[in-house]
């Protein structure tokens, strides 16, 4: 029964041989891209729905369920930059990004290493602690930490977000950077010991280009992690000099009158832009690092 | 050498600037000794001026204001009391007042109103007694200012009531069902009443329970009666009936109000602060929409009450110059400020306002509204308990809402229960 039965799907492989491939490129290709073409509508759906809203009459929002405006116009956004300190609170938030980003990084590449290449006691549970800070509910954080920092003086200023913030990263950048620095492999660190290389230098001619993927990821997050934060900055900051965007964002939402979703919708745009703009232009290091990793 | 020159002479420029903008800005400390923070509600709250008159009555005082939304101003201020850095003048909800003030951390101002009864009598006559009975404890007690004050009405499109054959006033709640229903039933996209289902406080749902009627016992409404059971039906019946649009359960008052004012929606029960929005769509001139008090239940024995909420400016126990405080309040109790709110934004309990020809051309229905708003009274708040009852309110607001089916009567029981509960 064997024989015969498999002559026959012998014989059929080779006389469908080219619908059969051309099929399962097909379906390779499918399988593929109809999960990337639901990825990239799930993804870019709220986006371009917030840029057409936004671009819509203050009560359009409620009156029509079209996606497109029906007259287009920009009002929503010369409104949003006419708004007194919208330069301020963009300023702050790419100050807070920028020191929240750079401070995690630093710190979290030179704990990584450690944890990744000293065999000390209690690593492993160290370790583990170093996720604390991200296992306890951030609102349960809040009233503790406005308490310390009443104590310290620091409500109302820069440094209460930069510390803040930069703490809140950091378990999460070395976590990132532990697995990539764990993963080069250590001969190549003793070549470049037997080269006369120092520990510094091992670090940054050494582990870092070749984990750079990793720094560049954990970098993406902590900018992500800084340039959205609510939580903190709503219970740290009052004074409004001193908020952020999405603080902002809140701000201009109103159960008392009639949202106007344009111009709340044209915040948001405005919001998420410069973080958009900072994925595309690193999603391309990220994969440039990648490539570049692979041929060394 | 040139460039050494150049660093030198740079510093020496850097240090002369520097001393220069010391000098200057101890110059204006010296100037400006007095300091007041004052967190307003909302943007719109904030006088045109931003306070440049009063900068130029009192010199020697330094104003800084804030916007800290009135939804999270009760936390914010407790944190910024306990950092030292909270507002000596906040707005607030009038329901948080006794609650703020047995946590110690508002102040008694009566002394200071009084003061200022004596040296601005003038600005003390024009308030309305909602003006202190919204910044007032249940003692009497009083710890700031209501300038502004809010009430909900029955609000509706003439012209569709017209179509359907009904003549306004409506007056019952029998009357408001019938003309829903018959809207509804005109067929197209209007419905009959917008009302919200979610989200929101249930500020829109209490005033109209008052008037059916309703009793309030230490800022608890009981429910468990059979006014609480018609009020339950009364929202039920428009949802089952489709008078009320079948989104309802996830609509906040954005969409309620939308909905009306887009002509979707021939009714609601509205403050009067919405009606700048309507007449900008539908001028009230053209006689197409209209108001009047909440309605009665259909043979009401108990008086209608008309109840209202305000959004008074408290002084809290961070004010160490309370001459400083008592001065912005009158500042901003002044008809010209209270009325550029008004106009924009919320009705105002200074009564000068109400007869400002600019102001009466700003708002023509403010002399139609103007007889309900007189008798305003406030809206009954538990003294400790007030957030946490209007927590359970919202949640029996959206549950009649959305479960319409339910008994009016289950709903009353597990409701009171719940409000009582919170309130011992």
């Amino acid at each position: 029964m064997t024989g015969p039965s498999s002559k026959k799907s012998g014989a059929g492989r080779s006389r469908t041989g080219p619908v059969r491939d051309w099929s399962g490129r097909f379906g390779r290709a499918a399988l593929i891209g109809i999960p990337l073409a639901v990825l990239v509508v799930w993804t870019l759906t709220p986006i371009v729905w917030a840029v057409l809203a936004s671009l819509k009459e203050p009560l359009e929002i409620y009156e029509s369920n079209a996606l497109l405006p029906a007259n287009p116009t920009l009002a929503a956004y010369r409104k949003v930059l006419a708004m007194d300190g919208f330069g301020r609170w963009l300023f702050n938030s790419a100050l807070v990004t920028v020191v929240a980003t750079f401070v995690p990084l630093t710190i979290s590449v030179l704990a990584a290493y450690g944890f990744a290449r000293y065999a000390f006691r209690f690593r492993h549970v160290l370790l583990l602690l170093y996720l604390v800070p991200r296992i306890i509910p951030r609102v349960s954080l809040i009233v503790p930490l406005n308490s310390l920092m009443s104590d310290l003086g620091l409500i109302n200023t820069y440094w209460v977000l930069f510390i803040t913030y930069s703490a809140s990263a950091i378990p999460l950048a070395t976590w990132i950077l532990v697995g990539f620095f764990a993963s080069v492999p250590k001969e190549i660190e003793e070549a470049a010991t037997i080269d006369g290389a120092n520990m510094w230098n091992r670090l940054r001619r050494v582990m870092i280009p070749i984990a750079w993927p990793g720094v560049v990821t954990a970098g993406v997050l902590c900018v992500r992690e800084a340039w959205n934060e609510f939580a903190f900055v709503l219970a740290l900051v009052n004074e409004s000099t001193m908020r952020t965007l999405p603080y902002q964002l809140y701000v201009l939402k109103d159960a008392m009158g009639v949202q106007d979703y344009a111009v709340y919708n044209a915040f948001t745009v405005l919001t998420i832009l410069p973080l958009l703009l900072v994925y595309l232009l690193l999603e391309r290091r990220v994969v440039d690092s990648i490539v570049s990793g692979s041929v060394k | 050498m040139i460039t050494s020159f150049m660093t030198r002479a740079g510093v020496r420029s850097a240090i002369a600037v520097a001393i220069a903008c010391t000098t200057l800005a101890a110059g204006q400390a010296e100037a400006q000794d007095r300091s007041l923070k004052v967190w307003f509600g909302r943007q719109n709250f904030i006088p045109e001026d931003e306070f440049a008159k009063f900068r130029e009555e009192n010199p020697d005082i330094d104003v800084k204001f804030e916007v800290v939304r009135l939804e999270d101003v009760n936390s914010q201020l407790i944190l910024a009391l306990r950092s030292g850095n909270a507002p000596d003048i906040v707005q607030i909800h009038t329901r948080d007042v006794e609650q703020l003030a047995r946590g110690g951390v508002v102040k008694d101002f009566t002394h200071m109103i009084d003061e200022m009864k004596t040296r601005f009598p003038e600005t003390y006559a024009q308030l309305a007694p909602l003006a202190w009975e919204g910044a007032s404890d249940s003692a009497g007690a009083i710890y700031g200012v209501a300038l502004y004050a809010q009430s909900i009405y029955l609000t509706y499109r003439t012209d569709l009531l017209k179509q359907v054959g009904i003549t306004p006033p409506l007056k019952t709640t029998d009357r408001v069902l019938e003309a829903a229903k018959a809207i509804g039933e005109l067929g197209g996209e209007t419905r009959g009443f917008s009302l919200n289902g979610c989200c929101v406080s249930p500020t829109w749902e209490l005033p109209l329970f008052l008037s059916m009627g309703g009793q309030m016992e230490n800022g608890v409404p009981q429910i468990d009666s059979e006014i609480g059971r018609e009020w339950i039906s009364f929202y039920q019946e428009l949802m089952q009936s489709g008078a009320a649009h079948p989104d309802t359960p996830s609509w906040d008052s954005g969409q309620m109000r939308a909905a009306f004012i887009g002509g979707r929606a021939a009714m609601m029960n509205e403050g009067e602060h919405i009606y700048v929005e309507v007449h900008k769509q539908m001028p009230y001139e053209d006689g197409n929409w209209a108001f009047e008090a909440l309605p009665t239940r259909p043979g009401q024995t108990e008086p209608q009450v008309q109840s209202g909420f305000a959004f008074p400016f408290i002084v809290t126990t961070a004010n160490e110059d309370e001459e400083a405080a008592m001065l912005a309040l009158e500042y901003l109790s002044r008809p010209d400020y209270a009325k550029q709110v008004a106009i924009r934004y919320q009705p105002t309990t200074n009564m000068a306002v109400a007869s400002d020809a600019e102001y009466l051309a700003a708002k023509p229905w403010a002399e139609d509204v103007s007889p309900l708003s007189s008798n305003l009274v406030s809206l009954p708040t538990h003294p400790t308990k007030a957030i946490q009852v209007y927590d359970v309110i919202e949640e029996l607001r959206d549950r009649m809402v959305a479960d319409n089916k339910a008994d009016p009567a289950a709903l009353a029981t597990e409701f009171q229960k719940k409000l009582d509960a919170v309130a011992n």
